[in-house]
């Protein structure tokens, strides 16, 4: 067990020797292998590496999306390989926040409602002040009751983003959110998911391949072969860059 | 094209897994309907032939419109006469009379099914017998009587034992000299049967010196031809035209025919209900293909692309439809005949003893199953198919989301228009003004109303779904929000899986509305026409015999009582309508009987008069004085007068003659029993007296009828009703079935289609119960959308039929009954039980397979 890492501010989430095997023997491919690292509280951390380095696989483990073959993943301190099905599902709902690349909104309901949707699901009414300050962040006020296919592909990132920020979890974990848009609202999203670390101490992970994208975080978090292979702070697209063609991607 | 057709044919193959059952469903009923209805043709065939195998010539006369057993009795001189034609080796008068209910040694009837209760005279040429001694001998004299061995097997009686058989003469005891076999089989296809000395059963059946037929075996070195010619020369000899002489063979194909028309209208009956279920899975077909071609749109489209002509998609998706219908047809067939080997089973164990044999599977069967079955799947699937070829090229580039669609103006106009056309056709056909093809009318008719409705209801669909939703989305949280704004998505989806439960409801609430009307109705006119004490009938109103009536009438506590016997006549000649005729004594007339007459003249009555209804009075312009011509079966055409017009409703039919002019019209042994009798207690004896008196007797020697008050009376039909109702839904079942597996089927699809949004909702904190839930409550909106449709257009259609049947002389208290609740109700748990496997299928998705769905 690796128990080096000292961490300087509170851990939202954190893999420790997380590993994920498909297929057996021969055909095994090992999707993590042994991966740890930890993500601080109020720090927008992203995540890059080439292709089947491991970094979607990293982040589908650490929400409790998927599980591990061995090692754990914990999310304030709780250990999602104990949890059940169902256990995991309510933790997804209050811990985590979700932003995908594409097709984040449900289609029936209005941006209002799916921005409310996590809060709905469990029966309980959103902190109505904190709603305000986050719809006015987004700038989605005079869009609420509009349907998803009334959207922009932005407008509706950002409803998707407004959505893990409403019901404030301890993590949001975003995969290539700006995947599928223009550049001018990309950098709105990013703008946005800064700003939402920066002033309101949100914790973000962010995978994505991008290194405009990724010069946003605070942190880079470099994936080759299942392992982590670097680490950057305070990132420029340039250094980005360069730290990439050393990893061969 | 082909290859591309079976990669579609396999990779859909679990919602063409669902779309073939309904078709196998439909057509296994149809199937089976044949098969069955051939079979018990074939077992009566048989056995009419076996009996009258030794039969060469049967004589019979000929006044009327009678059928094999109807006419009039012959004289027995008849006999004598016949007996002397050359080349006659011997002839035998013969009666079959009625009604010889045998009664069990615990004193209970005999009875299977209703199944009539036959007493036969016997034979002195074996050769002429339709029956022979499996046992014992011939009965002779006043006290003995010979059984079939079928109800001597089933009830302990051995030859030996004493038997008390009710005749027309009452109840008597006699000894069993002998068990009847009848060629391989010992009965009588259900009916029980007694045979007596001739001059006994010709005493008993008030044949004295008469018979009901001649039958006549003809000398082996005779021509029969010849014989046939010389007998009937004789008969016309005696009175021209009043006698005919047929062959054994042809008898035996008349008195087959007589079953075969009872066999054909229950293969009506029953086919009724499979065409019903054959439709309503076209419905499922049309959803199945216009989903599949909808998800293949991308395919289609890169199939176009590659140069593909839109006839080569159209043919690529009818093939699939071919496919589908014909492995669908087939294990229909296959299951039709289970199921008809079932019910022979079932037929055979309830004491209809068949001979033993091969089902009939008839050539017609075959093709009518096959023909039905894949037609259906193919024409069903034309309109998607149609769809398919109009897929554009370029959507393969596009990302192609299936097109949400509501009801057009052009859809709505259509689906009016069919209703209208097909409603017109239906009221057409019950009130005779319509096609005379009955297929075409009712099944034209009820078809285009059914798709008319179904098109009308997209416009509706959405606004319907939302109202339905409303307590769901209030009630069950962001599950039920969604299931509502799911069900809300594609208008034309839900209102086409709606429709298909629609039509079993609509059905269902129709002869639940009928049902609750009859009953209020008879009620009603029991409550009006009663002025009896108590009656005295079975359920069915199956004749008993006449000697209660007189055991009864003798009693002191008995006073004024009155019997009552239903017959039918043609109005005018033998070409006229039906019209039913009762028998009613003259004593029983606004006494025992409420009939609203004014000054009734009862020696008119008497003398051959004929009492009317004010509803036929006003339908065919009579009034009393005029004198009416009347067909009867047995004695042909008789004019007579109307001595009134009766205004009360009871529940006589058309025309009331008195019981001395009903018996010298219907000689035949069926009518010459009582089907009702009406009596009062004697002045100064309490009801409860004479009722416990003549309960006493009823019990001891007529246990086939009970002894009932008004209110008792009312509780029998409308228990009667009741097991009518149970009948009809049970049939019902398999159409509310088969669309039930297409909200199964909508719902699978759907959940398929959606599964990317599943995910998303899984991936943000849904719990697998909220996934059930949604879809669950998804397919409760639709079902329940599906049974309000159905309760509307059923309500709609009650109120209809009782105005038709209002004009046909059955004035009905239309009664919409709180019942109907449960039509709903039904729908409901439908929808809940149709959505398990697919909501089980939507919580169990893969999460992170489903948001990388494309």
């Amino acid at each position: 067990m690796a128990q080096t890492h000292t961490p300087v501010r509170t851990i939202a989430a954190r893999a420790v020797d997380a590993r994920k095997i498909y297929g057996k023997d021969d055909t095994a491919v090992h999707a993590l292998d042994g991966v740890t690292v930890d993500f601080e509280a109020g720090r927008f951390t992203a995540i890059m590496g080439p292709s089947g380095s491991g970094k979607s696989t990293l982040m589908h483990c650490l929400a409790g999306l998927d599980t591990l073959t061995d090692g754990h993943v914990f999310i304030d301190d709780i250990d999602l390989t104990t949890l059940k099905e169902k256990d995991l599902t309510l933790l997804r709902r209050e811990r985590v926040g979700f932003v995908f690349q594409s097709y984040n909104l449900v289609p029936t309901l209005t941006a209002i409602e799916n921005i409310t949707l996590p809060k709905s699901l469990a029966g309980t009414k959103p902190d109505q002040a904190w709603l305000d300050t986050v719809i006015d962040t987004v700038g989605l006020r005079n869009r609420l009751s509009h349907k998803p296919s009334e959207l922009s592909g932005g407008q509706q990132q950002r409803v998707a983003v407004a959505r893990t920020m409403a019901s404030r979890p301890t993590i949001i974990f975003a995969d290539e959110p700006t995947g599928n848009l223009d550049s001018k609202s990309s950098t709105e999203i990013l703008e946005f998911m800064r700003r939402a670390v920066r002033e309101f101490g949100q914790t973000i992970v962010m995978v994505t391949h991008d290194p405009n994208a990724a010069s946003y975080a605070d942190r880079v978090i470099f994936l080759a072969d299942g392992r982590v292979s670097g680490e950057m702070v305070d990132p420029t697209p340039e250094r980005i860059l360069d730290k990439l063609k050393g990893l061969g991607a | 094209m082909l290859r591309a057709t079976i990669r579609s044919l396999i990779a859909h193959k679990l919602r063409l897994v669902l779309t073939a059952i309904s078709v196998v469903v439909g057509v296994s009923f149809v199937a089976g309907t044949f098969v069955l209805t051939d079979t018990v043709k074939g077992t009566f065939g048989n056995l009419f032939s076996e009996i009258n195998a030794g039969v060469d010539l049967h004589v019979r006369s000929t006044t009327g419109f009678g059928d094999a057993n109807g006419g009039e009795p012959l004289s027995a001189s008849v006999l004598g006469v016949l007996a002397e034609v050359p080349g006659v080796a011997s002839a035998e008068g013969i009666v079959i009379g009625f009604p010889a209910q045998v009664l069990d040694k615990t004193g209970d009837a005999v009875s299977n099914g209703g199944a009539p209760a036959l007493g036969w005279s016997t034979y002195a040429d074996p050769e002429l017998s339709p029956f022979f001694y499996k046992v014992g001998r011939a009965p002779v004299g006043d006290t003995e009587v010979a059984i079939d061995a079928a109800t001597a097997d089933s009830h302990d009686f051995v030859v030996g034992d004493l038997v008390k058989i009710v005749t027309p003469e009452g109840p008597t005891v006699y000894t069993i000299t002998g068990l009847l076999g009848f060629g391989e089989v010992d009965n009588l296809g259900g009916a029980t049967v007694a045979a007596f000395d001739t001059p006994v059963a010709q005493r008993i059946f008030d044949r004295e010196g008469r018979f009901d037929a001649v039958e006549i075996r003809v000398d082996d070195a005779a021509n029969m031809l010849a014989v046939q010619a010389a007998v009937q020369q004789a008969l016309d000899a005696i009175e021209p035209e009043s006698f005919e002489a047929v062959t054994g063979e042809q008898n035996a194909e008349d008195q087959a025919d007589d079953l075969n028309q009872i066999v054909d209208a229950i293969n009506r009956f029953l086919l009724m209900f499979g065409y019903v279920a054959l439709f309503v899975s076209t419905y499922n077909i049309v959803n199945t293909f216009s989903i599949i071609v909808t998800q293949r749109t991308r395919e289609l489209a890169l199939l176009r692309a590659l140069g593909a002509s839109g006839r080569q998609v159209v043919s690529s998706v009818l093939i699939e439809a071919l496919v589908v219908g014909v492995v669908a047809s087939l294990a229909g067939l296959g299951l039709g005949l289970g199921i008809a080997a079932l019910i022979k089973a079932v037929l055979a164990s309830g004491g209809l003893e068949a001979p033993p044999g091969a089902l009939k599977l008839l050539p017609r069967t075959v093709i009518v199953a096959l023909l039905s079955g894949i037609v259906t799947t193919v024409i069903a699937a034309v309109a998607p198919a149609l769809r398919a070829a109009r897929v554009a090229p370029i959507a393969a580039i596009r990302d192609a989301q299936p097109p949400t669609t509501g009801g057009g103006t052009r859809r709505t106009a259509v689906g009016a228009g069919l209703a209208v056309v097909g409603l017109v056709l239906l009221i057409g056909v019950m009130t005779d003004h319509g096609p005379s093809n009955e297929i075409v009318g009712a099944g034209g008719g009820a078809g285009a109303l059914f798709i008319g409705v179904s098109l009308v209801a997209t416009l509706v669909a959405r606004p319907a779904a939302r109202l339905i939703g409303a307590g769901i989305a209030r009630f069950r949280g962001v599950p039920g929000r969604l299931a509502r704004e799911n069900s809300m998505r594609t208008p034309r989806r839900t209102s086409s899986t709606a429709s298909a439960l629609m039509i079993g409801l609509t059905l269902v609430t129709l002869v639940l509305v009928l049902a609750a009307s009859v009953t209020t109705t008879v009620a009603r006119v029991v409550d009006e026409s009663f002025g009896s004490d108590v009656a005295i009938s079975n359920e069915q109103f199956v004749p008993f015999s006449p000697a209660l009536h007189d055991t009864l009438a003798a009693l002191p506590e008995v006073g004024e009582i009155g019997r009552f016997r239903f017959g039918q006549a043609r109005f005018g000649t033998a070409e006229g309508d039906d019209v039913g005729i009762d028998g009613i004594d003259a004593t029983a007339i606004d006494t025992l009987y409420r009939m609203g007459i004014a000054d009734f003249d009862a020696v008119a009555f008497e003398a051959g008069g004929l009492l009317v209804s004010q509803r036929e009075a006003d339908k065919r312009g009579l009034a009393a004085g005029d004198r009416l011509a009347l067909t009867f079966a047995a004695t042909g055409t008789r004019e007579l007068p109307v001595v009134a017009v009766y205004t009360a409703r009871n529940f006589s039919s058309t025309y009331v003659v008195s019981t001395a002019t009903f018996e010298a019209n219907f000689p035949q042994a069926q009518f010459r029993a009582d089907n009702l009798l009406m009596m009062k207690a004697a002045p100064g004896v309490p009801v409860a007296a004479m009722r416990d008196v003549v309960e006493r007797i009823v019990e001891r020697d007529y246990p086939n009828v009970t002894v009932k008050n008004q209110a008792e009376l009312k509780a029998e039909r409308k228990e009667q009703i009741q097991q009518f109702l149970f009948i009809f839904f049970a049939m019902l079942a398999f159409s509310i079935l088969i669309a039930s597996i297409g909200v199964t089927n909508t719902l699978a699809l759907s959940v398929f289609e959606r599964t990317r949004e599943l995910g998303l909702l899984r991936a943000i904190g849904m719990t697998r119960s909220q996934m059930r839930s949604m879809v669950r409550w998804e397919a409760v909106i639709i079902a329940v959308f599906g049974g309000l449709l159905g309760l509307a257009l059923g309500i709609f259609l009650g109120f209809v039929m009782a105005g038709i049947f209002d004009s046909l002389g059955f004035a009905l208290d239309i009664v919409v009954p709180l019942s109907l609740v449960w039509v709903v109700v039904v729908a409901f748990v439908l929808g809940l039980i149709a959505a398990a496997l697919p909501a089980r299928r939507a919580a169990r998705l893969d999460i992170l397979n489903a948001i990388a769905t494309e």
